[in-house]
């Protein structure tokens, strides 16, 4: 079974991610959304936490809430896979369940 | 009404939440009465400042152009905390205007000169 973990909190003011982190499994895979989306950002300590998830191909940021912070691709850590909201229904249909974290 | 000095401290993302553009608001809202206002963007807040911030796409008002109004608004000062900045993996230049960077000794002292502090 895989799980798709949507997490729509800073991982600097919330502990979701860190949380989420310690029960994931190697099937499951995780979108970041609305204030989360600030993860992505290149030289940030949430960058290490999600590495093997970003090398797994299962790491998804929502584009939208990136571009609405004013945060460019040019400033995104590599290897990250970027959907919009027809995306992230899509992501949903890929994954046997989805599990929030906020 | 006797003036006052008051701070707002900004930690927050803008956008996951109304906190933010709520909060300057009320700083804009103070200033007009004639208080002596100034704002503070540390931790989350740094990211209100970033430029070029694009919400058509998340329906929601891109707020941030209010900022560069901040003078014509009476606010006195906009500091940024630098270790904020630094642990976003963000430059200055990223900043949609230009701010005085400080570190956190210097905004204890700022906190300490101000007699209502607030929060987003």
């Amino acid at each position: 079974m895989s799980t798709l973990h949507i997490i729509n909190t800073s991982p600097n003011m919330r502990s979701a991610l860190q949380s989420c982190l310690r029960i994931i499994h190697e099937n499951d895979g995780i979108i970041f959304i609305e204030d989360a989306v600030i993860a992505a950002k290149k030289n940030t300590p949430a960058v290490e936490l999600i590495k093997e998830k970003i090398l797994a191909k299962k790491c998804f940021f929502l584009k939208p809430d990136l571009e609405a912070r004013g945060i460019k691709e040019e400033s995104i850590t590599q290897g990250i896979k970027l959907v919009d909201y027809n995306g992230f229904v899509k992501l949903t249909t890929e994954f046997d369940r989805t599990q929030t974290w906020n | 009404m006797e003036q006052k000095t008051c701070l707002f401290i900004n930690r927050r993302s803008p956008y996951g939440s109304t906190h933010a553009s709520e909060a300057l608001e009320m700083a804009f809202a103070l200033s007009a009465f004639e208080h002596k206002v100034s704002l503070v963007f540390m931790d989350d807040g740094v990211l209100q400042l970033m430029r070029d911030q694009q919400t058509a796409g998340i329906g929601m008002k891109n707020f941030s152009p209010s900022f560069k109004a901040w003078e014509d608004y009476e606010i006195q000062h906009v500091y940024v905390e630098q270790a904020s900045l630094e642990t976003r993996g963000m430059q200055a230049s990223e900043l949609l205007m230009d701010v005085e960077i400080i570190d956190a000794q210097q905004l204890a002292k700022v906190i300490e000169s101000h007699q209502f502090i607030f929060n987003d």
